[in-house]
C-alpha cells in the first residue's frame, strides 16, 4: 500500500521487483487488500500475456493516512515525536 | 516487545519514504530506453564519421576502390539514420514498435504510472510550437555556419542559446513524470559552451570538428541518461531495504489480512 501511493497505478511485475516478495504472497496479499476496499485490481490481457494492475483506492489512501496519524500519535505518546 | 510497531522512530521515518522512493525509481526506470536509443545514433554517427573519414584518406592516397568501399558503410548508416528517424518517429510506422521494444526490455520491472496534471495532457500544442522552433533555430544555425556567418568554433555556444531552453521546456513538461535528472542535461551542455567561450582547451579540430557537437549532444544526452538509470536502480535498492522493514511490521496490509483471517 505505501508502494503504491507513491504511483497512480503498478503492474504485478513492478510490484514483485519493488517489494522483492514472492509471486504467491504479493497475490495472496494484494486480493485481501481488494477484499478489505484499500486497493483497486484490473485484470487484463496485453495479447495472450496477462496484465494484472494495482491502485490505492479513496479508503484505502484515508485507512493509510489514519495509520500514520495513530504511528505518530504513539510515538508522540513514547517521546519518540516526528 | 515493544508497544511501539516500529522498533526505533527512524525505522518509521524509513518506511516513510517508501511512496518518494517509488517515485524515484519510477521517474528514472526508462532512462535506460533513452541512453539505449542515443547509443545506437552515436554509433551510426561514429559509423558515418569514421568511415567518410577513411574513406578520404583513402582517396587522397590514389586508392580509389577502397576508398568506394570504405564509403558504402558510412552510405548505409546515412540511409539508417535518415531512413530510422523518420520510421521512429511517426507512432504508426515505428513508433510503436519502439515503445513495445522497450517495454520489452524493462518488461522485468513491470510498469508503473504516475500522476500528470490534467492540463498538461490537454496542452499538445506548446510542444509542437517548442519543436517547431527548435528544428527551425537548427536549420537556421546550419545554414548560418556553412555561410560562414557563424565560426565553426562557436558553433556550440551558439546553439547552446536555443538547445538549453528547449531542453528547459521539455524538463519542465515532463518534470512530474521525469524528475529533476533530466535538468542535467542543459547544464552540461552550458557549462561545456561557457567553457568554450572562456577558451578551454576542449574544441576538436580539422577532420574531427563534428564532435563539438555530437559529444556535448549525444555524450552528455547518454550520460544524462546512464546516471538516470544507474540512480533508479539505486532507488529500487533502497525500495526493496524499505520494504523488507515495513513487510515485517504490522502495518494496514496486515491488519487487513489478520481481520481477514479471524
Amino acid at each position: 500500500m505505501m508502494i503504491l501511493s507513491g504511483v497512480d497505478e503498478a503492474d504485478f511485475k513492478f510490484m514483485l521487483s519493488a517489494t522483492g516478495t514472492t509471486k504467491g504472497n504479493l497475490s495472496s496479499h494484494a486480493d485481501r487488500l481488494e477484499q478489505a476496499g484499500y486497493i483497486e485490481i484490473t485484470k487484463s490481457f496485453n495479447g495472450k500475456i496477462p496484465n494484472t494492475r494495482y491502485r490505492l483506492t479513496p479508503a484505502g489512501k484515508s485507512a493509510l493516512e489514519k495509520y500514520w496519524a495513530v504511528i505518530d500519535e504513539m510515538r508522540a505518546l513514547s517521546g519518540k515525536g516526528p | 516487545m515493544s508497544d511501539s510497531p516500529f522498533q526505533n522512530g527512524k525505522q518509521a521515518e524509513d518506511i516513510r519514504q517508501i511512496p518518494r522512493w517509488t517515485r524515484r525509481y519510477a521517474m528514472n526506470r526508462r532512462s535506460f530506453g533513452v541512453a539505449l536509443n542515443i547509443g545506437v545514433f552515436l554509433f551510426l554517427f561514429g559509423v558515418i564519421k569514421g568511415f567518410s573519414h577513411l574513406s578520404g584518406v583513402a582517396h587522397r592516397a590514389g586508392e580509389t576502390f577502397l576508398s568506394y568501399l570504405l564509403f558504402a558503410p558510412a552510405l548505409i548508416a546515412c540511409v539508417v539514420v535518415c531512413v530510422g528517424s523518420i520510421y521512429l518517429s511517426v507512432p504508426k510506422w515505428g513508433g510503436r514498435k519502439l515503445e513495445g521494444l522497450l517495454k520489452r526490455l524493462e518488461g522485468r520491472g513491470g510498469s508503473a504510472t504516475l500522476s500528470v496534471p490534467g492540463n498538461t495532457k490537454k496542452r499538445r500544442w506548446d510542444m509542437l510550437v517548442a519543436g517547431g522552433l527548435f528544428a527551425c533555430c537548427i536549420v537556421a544555425c546550419v545554414c548560418l555556419g556553412s555561410l560562414g556567418y557563424i565560426p565553426s568554433t562557436y558553433m556550440q555556444p551558439v546553439s547552446a542559446l536555443y538547445s538549453v531552453p528547449f531542453l528547459l521546456f521539455l524538463a519542465y513538461r515532463l518534470w512530474p513524470i521525469a524528475g529533476p535528472i533530466p535538468l542535467l542535461w542543459p547544464l552540461l551542455y552550458s557549462v561545456h559552451a561557457v567553457l568554450i567561450l572562456a577558451g578551454a582547451p576542449i574544441l576538436f579540430t580539422g577532420s574531427w570538428e563534428g564532435l563539438n557537437i555530437l559529444i556535448p549532444v549525444g555524450g552528455y544526452g547518454m550520460l544524462t541518461s546512464l546516471i538516470g538509470f544507474a540512480y533508479s536502480r539505486y532507488a529500487l535498492r533502497r525500495l526493496k531495504r524499505l520494504a523488507r522493514i515495513e513487510g515485517g511490521e504490522n502495518g494496514p496490509e496486515t491488519q487487513a489480512i489478520d481481520a481477514d483471517e479471524s
